[in-house]
This record gives C-alpha cells, sequence and structure tokens, in this order.
C-alpha cells in the first residue's frame, strides 16, 4: 500500500467535515480515536501527521459544539492519543484538549423564559420535526407529551417510510390490505390503534414493523456505497451522497463497523458482502421496548 | 427592479402598534394577506395584531431581501445563515409570525435551523436546551433512558 492510497482513503472518510457538524461530532470522533488506537502505527508519516491535525482540530470544536455526550467522546479522543502519539504531540494534544474542555465548559447555556418551543401550535411542531431523522424523531416523542403526540403524527412516518424504504408497493409484505389507496389522512393524522385506521394506514406501526425486519442495517452509520465507490456516512440506511439515480442506491450500500473502517484505512479489507456478522443482534429486547414506548397519552 | 412609477406601499401595523411601510413586492410573500390585494387593499393599514413590531421588522427584512432579485444566491445564503443566528425566544417568535403570516420559505429555514438543534440529542439535552419541564411518569421516563441508551450507546459498545 503506498503512501497517497492510505491518505486518500483516509480523507475519504471525510471525518474533518463530519466533526463540524454538532450532531457528526460523537460519531467521528470515537472514529478518530479507533483510528489512532489501531492503525497509527502502522501508517505512513505523512497520514500520522494528517490524523494529529484532524486530532487538534476535533478538540479545538469542542467548546462549539452543545450536547453532553460530545465531552466523553472527545475523552475517548484524548485518551487514543495518549497511547499512541510521540510524546511532543502528544503534549500538544493534551494542552489542546484541556483548553477546548475549559472552554466547553464555560460556553453559554442558552436558557430562555420556559415559554418558547412547547407553545410552538402542533402543525409547526410537525413540521420541524419532518426536518428531522430518525433517530432524533424517536427522542424527539420522548421529550414531552406535547411533542409525543407531534412526533406521532402518521404523515411524519409515511415520510420515513419513504425515505427508508422507497416509495414501491413492496410494503406489501406486511399486509395485504395495504394495497389501498393512502388516502391523505390530514384529519386523522393524530390518531393510531392498529396498523389501520379504517382505511388509512398507521404509518408508524408498519415502519416499526420494516425497521425490526431490517434493522441491522440501518444501525450502522457507516457503509460502503457501490454508486460512490468508497465509504460515506449513512443517513437512514443509505447513503447521505446525493445520487443521480434515486432509488436504486437502496440495495448498494453494505454497512461498517468502526473496527472496519480501521480496516480500510490500513488497507487491509475491501468492503464485502460478509461484513455484517460482527455486530449481533442482542438487543432486541431493547429494540422492542423502544417500540413499545410512544404510546397514546394525550 | 427599480421603476420610476410610484411603487404600491402597504402599511403594516404590529401588536404594540408600530407601523411599517413596505413595498407591495414585499408584502406579496405574506400568503395569508396577500389575497387582500386582489381586493385591492393596497395603501389601507393591515393590523397583524399578534406579531411585535420587533419581530415584524425582522420578517420585513427577510422579505425584502428575498424580494430583492439582484441579490446572488451566495449573498441569500450568507444572509440566511445569520438571520438565524439569535436567541432562542427570538426565533421561535419568528417562526410563529413565519406561521401566521404563511411564508412558506421563512417557515422552512427557521424549522430546519430548531431540527438541527434537536439532531443527535437525547431527550434530557433537548429539554435542557428549550428549557422543557418533562411531564412524563417515572415509568416513561424509565422507557425514555431506554430510548436515549439505544440511540446513542449500542453504536460505541465497541469503544
Amino acid at each position: 500500500m503506498g503512501d497517497s492510497n492510505s491518505i486518500e482513503r483516509y480523507q475519504n472518510l471525510n471525518l474533518k467535515e463530519a466533526l463540524s457538524k454538532s450532531h457528526q461530532y460523537q460519531l467521528a470522533c470515537r472514529e478518530l480515536g479507533l483510528i489512532l488506537r489501531n492503525a497509527y502505527s502502522k501508517i505512513p508519516k505523512a497520514l500520522q501527521s494528517l490524523i494529529f491535525q484532524d486530532t487538534l482540530f476535533a478538540f479545538r470544536l469542542l467548546p462549539e459544539m452543545q450536547t453532553q455526550a460530545v465531552a466523553s467522546a472527545a475523552n475517548f479522543l484524548l485518551q487514543s492519543a495518549e497511547a499512541v502519539l510521540p510524546k511532543q504531540k502528544r503534549g500538544l494534544a493534551v494542552t489542546e484538549y484541556k483548553h477546548a474542555v475549559v472552554a466547553y465548559k464555560r460556553r453559554p447555556k442558552w436558557q430562555q423564559d420556559g415559554e418558547g418551543l412547547t407553545s410552538l401550535p402542533q402543525d409547526v411542531l410537525v413540521h420541524i420535526f419532518s426536518f428531522l431523522n430518525f433517530q432524533s424523531l424517536v427522542s424527539a416523542a420522548a421529550v414531552c407529551r406535547l411533542w409525543n403526540a407531534a412526533a406521532n403524527d402518521n404523515h411524519l412516518w409515511q415520510l420515513l417510510h419513504v425515505i427508508f424504504f422507497g416509495n414501491s408497493e413492496n410494503f406489501s409484505i406486511h399486509n395485504a390490505r395495504s394495497s389501498r389507496a393512502i388516502i391523505k389522512n390530514k384529519e386523522n393524522k393524530h390518531t393510531e390503534e392498529d396498523v389501520f385506521i379504517g382505511n388509512n394506514i398507521d404509518w408508524r406501526e408498519t415502519f416499526k414493523r420494516a425497521y425490526k425486519a431490517a434493522s441491522k442495517k440501518f444501525k450502522s452509520y457507516r457503509g460502503y456505497c457501490r454508486n460512490c465507490c468508497s465509504v460515506v456516512w449513512l443517513s437512514s440506511g443509505k447513503c447521505s451522497n446525493e445520487h443521480s439515480v434515486m432509488g436504486s442506491s437502496e440495495h448498494r450500500v453494505e454497512p461498517l463497523s468502526t473496527e472496519q473502517i480501521v480496516e480500510y484505512v490500513l488497507g487491509e479489507s475491501v468492503p464485502s458482502d460478509s461484513s455484517s456478522d460482527s455486530d449481533s443482534d442482542s438487543n432486541d429486547g431493547s429494540i422492542s421496548k423502544l417500540w413499545a414506548y410512544p404510546r397514546q397519552i394525550c | 427592479m427599480s421603476s420610476t412609477e410610484a411603487k404600491k406601499m402597504v402599511v403594516l401595523k404590529s401588536f404594540d402598534g408600530v407601523t411599517f411601510e413596505v413595498e407591495e413586492s414585499v408584502a406579496v410573500q405574506f400568503e395569508s394577506i396577500r389575497h387582500m390585494f386582489e381586493d385591492n387593499l393596497a395603501g389601507s393599514v393591515i393590523p397583524l395584531s399578534n406579531i411585535k413590531s420587533e419581530i415584524l421588522s425582522k420578517v420585513i427584512d427577510y422579505c425584502k431581501r428575498h424580494a430583492d432579485d439582484t441579490t446572488d444566491e451566495e449573498d441569500l445564503k450568507a444572509f440566511d445563515a445569520d438571520f438565524v443566528k439569535v436567541e432562542h425566544g427570538t426565533l421561535f417568535d419568528i417562526i410563529r409570525a413565519a406561521n401566521y403570516l404563511n411564508i412558506k420559505s421563512l417557515l422552512d429555514l427557521t424549522c430546519q435551523t430548531v431540527a438541527d438543534m434537536i439532531k443527535g440529542k437525547t431527550p434530557a439535552e433537548i429539554r435542557e436546551l428549550f428549557n422543557i419541564s418533562d411531564e412524563f411518569t417515572p415509568e416513561e421516563e424509565e422507557e425514555a433512558s431506554i430510548i436515549t441508551r439505544f440511540i446513542y450507546m449500542d453504536r460505541y459498545a465497541d469503544c
């Protein structure tokens, strides 16, 4: 493996860009940490210095992040850096980290008078939620009752279903009855009991079933896209890059674990179909609990 | 865009009584009052009884910028990015106003902004960010924490 190759592979990961987005920072930090830990000693000097720079970059961005979980991700990165970096670089990284943590703790907390989002009309909340991905929507549903009601909006789940599984008629696996026309049910959107409300489909329930059936695929946040021929960030189980060929991309993504990302940087593995057996589906219980949750409470 | 003939002007009056005189091209972006122009209401005073003057002036700023087709797209993007860098309370007021006036692009911009704040956060973090007191029972709370673990921790089981 030539120098330029591994650098190119590393750059393909787009870690720097992910670090600057607050919702990807944590994942990117973990990934960078694991690469440091497991690959640093085996890679060419030029790439070592690139990764070192990105580590410093990650620490510098820490104060701008607004979640608490980023602190532990940055800490993980620091530990990785301490474990593998040579003395001088280690010193620089530790200093940068300390500065970042101080700034992070002093970051202004956006507080205001308790009104705010809770007083927004429900249709506006639904509109806001329509910009969320699946995980964030589930998270929003657990914030308060008002949000729960808005996040269970049938139309939102229909949109998600289209994003995840495409607009095709092939969701008939759930029920033969689903071939019925989908009625734009703005009026009925807050009711849900079973998969069907009268003639309408309960999209949350439909989505849940389809998701459970394919949960392994969607739990990965990295994958190898055959359209882009590179490792990409997954969004809703799909390549997050825009493809000109819509719809055809869904079968062209192989989910990857973080270990496989490290191997990829080292040039040890070509993504293949046998990739997905590393993480077992041991958390089925929590998934069904998750789904048991947003019941009708208003 | 400047024409020599007198432009039709519209007067908007905020909740706290401040009046704003704007060109018709700006006011027509308010979908909800556009129909008034068909009745030739231009020239009269339109009361917007639930929008504060502070917010109304921001909304008008936004619409002026977006009505001006000499601005290039990059500038407009930069303007939008700057426009939403306000306190939460103000942002929500703008959302409410955009919803009331039915200005789709502004509603999308502000809602996307809020959605980006929510993304990647746990329920507890969202509550803290927006200062929402939770009204869940301990049992429901327990389930919320399962959700949190499910979404944010499982991924790191390998670390």
